[in-house]
C-alpha cells in the first residue's frame, strides 16, 4: 500500500507537534524551577544542527546509503529544521540577541532557515512548472540544445525558399542573437514571456511583407523563438532549483563553526571549562 | 515533373538466410533424415516450400566436447536437432558461476567504505584477462568462429546420473524458442556433435504444415510440463486427477503476433493508436462467437472494446491471465450464447492456451466453490462467480448476476476505471503502446516532484565505476516519465542471441544481469533492447589507459543497470532521490501502479 502524500504530512505535523509541546513544557518547567533551561536548548539547538547537517553526509557518502533513503532524511530535514526554527525563538528569549558573534550566529541561523523555507517552497513549486512546459532539459546539456538551435536557424537562412532579405535580415539581427546570447539576470531571477512574445509578435507583422510562398517559412522561425524561450525558462528554474542548495549548504558550514564558537565561549564565560 | 518514387524490390522473407555467417545446410541430405522425411513436402504452400525452410531458417553447428549448447535460464529462438554426436541433458540446475554468470553478493559496510576510498578518477576501469568467474569454465572459439562457452571438467562438477544423454535424431530447444520461455535445463556436448540449430520462424512453419512434428512437440509438452502448469492456474485448483487429464487432452496451443517483436518495435511505436491496435494480431473479436478459455502463457494482451470508430484500451494481461471465462459463466447461467464482450488481441508475441468451452463446463465449474469457500480461501472473483452460477444447473446458492466484467481477475479493475478519466485513458493506452507494460522494474520518476538534482544519477554512478548505468531521459506519460533504464523486462528479448550468455536473468530475484568477465562487447544485447537501455562503454586499465585491440579498436562492455543487487539498501537511484519523486516498479501491478502515480 503507496501512503498518498497528505496522510503523511498531516501525520508528520501532528508529530512536530506533540514533540514541540513536550520540549515546550519541559523547557518552561526548567525556567520555573530557576534552572539554565538556555544551556539545554542550546545544546539541543546544536544537536539539531548537527543533525540538519549530517544530511550533506548521508547524500555525497555512498555506505551512508544504508542509513535510510534520502528521503527519509529530508522528511527528518525538514521536520528537525521548524522544530530548530522555533527553539531558536525559545532560546534567545523571543528577542535579538545583543553581542557582536551572538547576532552574526542569530543572522546566519535565520539565513539558513529563509533558504531552507525558500527551497522546500521552490522544490514543491518549480517541478511542476517545468513539466508544464513539455520536453526534458538536462541543464548541463543546456549549451548544447541551444547550439542545436543556432544551427536549425543557420539552416533556415540557407534554404532556398527562404531567400528574401526581409526574412534574412530578421534572422540574421534578431533571431540569431536571440539564440547564440544568454539571457538577463533579471529574467533569470523572474522568467518572463516578455522578448518571446516581442519576438513572435515580430514575426507576425513581417507576414505583410513577404510573398505567400516566404510566409509559410514562417512557422518554423515561430518554433525556432519558442523552443529557445522554453529552452531558457528551464535554464531559469532549473537554476532556481539548483542555486537555493548553493546558498543554503555553503551557509551551512558558516553556521557549524559559529555555532561551536558560540558553545565554547558560553562554557569559557561561564566557567565549566 | 521529377520523379517521387523509386522502384526497387520488396524485401522477402528470406533475403537474410539463417546460415549467413555459419554453414549452409545440405538440404538433400537433410530431407533424408528420418524427422523430414515424415513430413510431406505437398503440405507446404509453395511460397513457403520444406526446402526453403530447411535452405533458409537452419544452420548446422558444430560443437566440441563440454562445449554449453544452452543455458538453463537462458532465452532463445532456437530448437536444435541432433544430425551427429551426443548432447547431454544436465537433470540438476548448475551454479550460475559455471554457466558464465556472475553471482552477487550483498557488499558489507566495510567493503563499501572501502570501494569508496580506492575508487577510480576515471569511469569504466575494469580488468581484461580476469579468471572467467571460475576455473572449471572458459571460453573458446568454435570452427565457425563464434565463441563458445565450455566446461573443462564435466565429471568432477557432474556426475554421470545427473545427464540425460540424446542422440541423433532427437530434437531439443523447441518449447522454450516457441512459447519465449526460459530454456528449462542446461545442455551440452558429450564429445564432438554436430547439430541442426532450427530458428523459431522455420520451426513454427514445420509445426504449422507438418502434423507430424506438431503432435510431436504437442504431446513432448503435455507429458512434461501441461498439468503442471495447469495445476498452478487458480481456475484448475481442487480438480481431480482424471479431470485434470481430461481437461490436459483437450487443450489447444496458440501462438499470435512476431516473435521477433523487438525488430520493428521503434517504427511501430510512432504510429497512432488507432493504427497500430489495428496492426496488432487479433486473437477474439468483440460481438464474435465464443471461442472457449484462453490462458496466457507468455507475451501480453491488450483488452479493448469498441468505441466509436476506434477501440479503448481497458487493461492489458500478461502470463498467468486468463479471458474467456466470463462469458462461459454466462453461458452456463443463462443457457444463451454469448459473444465475447471484448477484443483481445496480441501484443508482440503471445503463446496461449485454449480450453473449449465444453471442457470449462464439464470440469471446472461443477467444481467451483461456493461463495463461503471461496471467501474462505481469500478468493474474491470466485465468489462473485459462484453468485453468478447459483439458481443454474450447477447452482450451490440462489441467482444474482454481477457485471460480467467481474468474473475474472482482471475484470474487476476495469469495472473500477473511473468513466471520466480521461488522463487515466491516456496514461494507460500510452504505457501500452509503448510496450512499458514489459518492465518489470521499470524506473518512474514523477516529474511533478522531481527537482531535477541528478542525486540518482550521481548514487548510480558512485555505485557503479564512475558512470551511471540509466539517463535521465526517457517517454513521458502525463506527468511521469519512464526512464532509460534497464526494466528487467518480463520478455527480455536483449537475453536473445548472446553468444556467450553473458546477460542472463537471475533465478531468484529475476534481475537481468550482465557478467563482465565473459561480455565480449559484441553489443547484440544492446541492439536487441527496444526501450535504448543498454549501453556499450569504453573500458580502461588500473592505469587508466584505455583498452584497445591489436586494430587499435576500443575493447567494449555492455553495461546497464543491475539494480544495485550488490547494494544492501537496494537501488542507489531510489535511495538517493531526497523528493520520492522515483520508483522501481512493475508494471504488470497495475493496482500498485496506480496509486503510486495517484499519490
Amino acid at each position: 500500500m503507496i501512503e498518498p502524500f497528505w496522510r503523511r504530512r498531516v501525520r508528520h505535523v501532528l508529530l512536530l507537534l506533540l514533540v514541540g509541546l513536550v520540549l515546550f513544557m519541559w523547557l518552561s518547567w526548567q525556567t520555573a524551577q530557576l534552572a539554565r533551561a538556555s544551556f539545554t536548548s542550546g545544546y539541543l539547538l546544536l544537536f539539531m544542527i548537527l543533525v540538519l547537517a549530517a544530511y550533506r553526509w548521508r547524500k555525497r557518502w555512498p555506505p551512508l546509503q544504508r542509513l535510510g533513503s534520502s528521503a527519509t532524511w529530508l522528511q527528518i530535514h525538514i521536520y528537525v529544521g521548524l522544530a530548530a526554527f522555533a527553539l531558536f525563538w525559545f532560546h534567545v528569549g523571543f528577542r535579538w540577541p545583543l553581542g557582536a558573534l551572538e547576532q552574526m550566529l542569530a543572522t546566519v541561523f535565520l539565513l539558513i532557515c529563509g533558504s531552507g523555507f525558500y527551497g522546500l517552497y521552490v522544490t514543491r513549486t518549480v517541478p511542476r512548472k517545468l513539466t508544464a512546459i513539455g520536453g526534458e532539459v538536462i541543464f548541463e546539456q543546456i549549451p548544447v540544445h541551444r547550439r542545436q538551435l543556432v544551427q536549425r536557424a543557420e539552416a533556415l537562412a540557407l534554404d532556398p525558399k527562404n531567400q528574401s532579405d526581409i526574412l534574412l535580415s530578421f534572422i540574421e539581427q534578431r533571431l540569431l542573437p536571440f539564440l547564440t546570447r544568454g539571457r538577463s539576470m533579471s529574467y533569470l531571477a523572474f522568467p518572463n514571456g516578455k522578448t518571446r512574445r516581442a519576438l513572435l509578435s515580430e514575426v507576425e507583422n513581417l507576414k505583410r511583407y513577404l510573398t505567400p510562398e516566404h510566409q509559410a517559412c514562417t512557422p518554423p522561425l515561430q518554433r525556432l523563438i519558442q523552443d529557445k524561450d522554453d529552452l531558457d525558462f528551464h535554464q531559469a528554474l532549473q537554476g532556481r532549483l539548483k542555486g537555493w542548495l548553493f546558498i543554503h549548504v555553503c551557509l551551512t558550514g558558516i553556521l557549524l563553526a559559529l555555532a561551536i564558537l558560540h558553545t565554547l565561549l558560553v562554557h569559557v564565560f561561564q566557567g565549566s571549562l | 515533373m521529377t520523379n517521387t518514387v523509386k522502384i526497387t524490390t520488396r524485401p522477402q522473407r528470406w533475403d537474410q538466410p539463417f546460415a549467413d555467417a555459419v554453414q549452409p545446410c545440405d538440404v538433400p541430405s537433410l530431407l533424408s533424415l528420418p524427422l523430414f522425411q515424415a513430413m510431406d513436402p505437398q503440405a507446404f504452400p509453395p511460397q513457403i516450400p520444406l526446402e526453403g525452410i530447411l535452405r533458409n531458417d537452419t544452420r548446422v553447428v558444430d560443437f566440441e566436447d563440454g562445449d554449453i549448447i544452452i543455458r538453463e535460464g537462458d532465452y532463445g529462438g532456437s530448437a536444435f536437432l541432433i544430425l551427429s554426436g551426443t548432447v547431454g541433458v544436465v537433470l540438476k540446475s548448475l551454479p550460475s558461476r559455471f554457466l558464465g554468470r556472475s553471482e552477487p553478493q550483498a557488499r558489507s559496510f566495510a567493503e563499501s567504505v572501502r570501494e569508496w576510498w580506492n575508487r577510480s578518477p576515471v569511469a569504466e576501469v575494469r580488468q581484461l584477462g580476469r579468471s572467467a568467474t571460475d576455473r572449471n569454465v572458459a571460453s573458446r572459439r568454435g570452427r565457425d568462429g563464434q565463441v563458445r562457452v565450455y566446461l573443462q571438467d564435466i565429471p568432477r562438477i557432474i556426475s554421470p546420473q545427473e545427464i540425460e544423454s540424446m542422440s541423433t535424431g532427437e530434437l531439443f530447444g523447441e518449447m522454450a524458442a516457441l512459447t519465449r520461455s526460459p530454456r528449462s535445463a542446461t545442455v551440452i556436448a558429450q564429445g564432438r556433435c554436430r547439430l541442426l540449430e532450427i530458428r523459431w520462424q522455420g520451426l513454427r512453419d514445420l509445426m504449422k504444415y507438418s502434423p507430424q512434428l506438431r503432435d510431436y512437440t504437442a504431446q513432448q509438452y503435455r507429458q512434461h510440463s501441461l498439468q503442471v502448469h495447469l495445476r498452478e492456474t487458480s481456475l484448475f485448483h481442487g480438480l481431480e486427477d482424471a479431470a485434470l487429464e481430461a481437461v490436459t487432452r483437450s487443450v489447444q496451443f496458440q501462438s499470435f503476433g512476431d516473435f521477433e517483436w523487438h525488430q520493428p518495435f521503434r517504427e511501430v511505436i510512432r504510429q497512432d493508436t488507432n493504427r497500430q491496435i489495428d496492426s496488432e494480431p487479433l486473437i477474439a473479436q468483440e460481438g464474435d462467437y465464443l471461442g472457449g478459455l484462453y490462458m496466457i502463457r507468455s507475451g501480453f494482451v491488450r483488452v479493448s472494446r469498441r468505441r466509436g470508430a476506434g477501440h479503448q484500451t481497458l487493461t492489458y494481461l500478461g502470463k498467468g491471465d486468463y479471458f474467456g471465462f466470463s462469458e462461459i459463466m454466462e453461458l452456463a447461467s443463462t443457457g444463451a450464447n454469448v459473444p465475447w464482450q471484448h477484443s483481445f488481441r496480441a501484443i508482440g508475441y503471445v503463446d496461449l492456451l485454449l480450453v473449449p468451452t465444453t471442457q470449462v463446463m464439464q470440469f471446472i465449474l461443477p467444481n467451483w466453490p461456493t461463495p463461503e469457500e471461496a471467501a474462505s480461501r481469500g478468493r474474491e472473483n470466485a465468489a462473485r462467480v459462484s453468485q453468478t452460477l447459483a439458481g443454474t444447473a450447477l447452482a450451490k446458492q440462489t441467482f444474482t448476476a454481477p457485471t460480467i466484467d467481474l468474473h475474472e481477475p482482471w475484470g474487476r479493475s476495469v469495472a473500477q476505471q473511473p468513466e471520466s478519466a480521461p488522463e487515466h485513458q491516456q496514461r494507460l493506452e500510452q504505457f501500452v503502446q509503448q510496450r512499458l507494460i514489459n518492465g518489470e522494474q521499470a524506473m518512474l520518476i514523477d516529474l511533478d516532484r522531481c527537482t531535477r538534482c541528478d542525486d540518482c544519477v550521481r548514487a548510480c554512478a558512485e555505485t557503479h565505476q564512475g558512470n551511471p548505468r540509466f539517463v535521465r531521459t526517457g517517454p513521458i506519460v502525463g506527468h511521469h516519465m519512464v526512464a532509460h533504464a534497464c526494466m528487467h523486462c518480463t520478455d527480455p528479448v536483449c537475453l536473445i542471441g548472446c553468444p556467450t550468455g553473458a546477460i542472463g536473468r537471475e533465478h531468484a530475484t529475476g534481475v537481468v544481469q550482465i557478467n563482465d568477465d565473459t561480455c565480449i562487447g559484441c553489443g547484440t544485447c544492446a541492439q536487441s533492447c527496444p526501450y535504448d537501455n543498454i549501453r556499450m562503454v569504453e573500458i580502461f586499465d588500473d592505469a587508466f589507459r584505455q583498452q584497445v585491440d591489436e586494430r587499435q579498436l576500443p575493447i567494449l562492455k555492455a553495461t546497464k543497470c543491475d539494480l544495485c543487487v550488490d547494494q544492501s539498501g537496494g537501488p542507489a537511484c531510489v535511495n538517493a532521490c531526497p523528493h520520492d519523486a522515483m520508483v522501481r516498479i512493475n508494471m504488470r501491478e497495475t493496482d500498485v501502479l496506480s496509486q503510486w502515480l495517484d499519490r
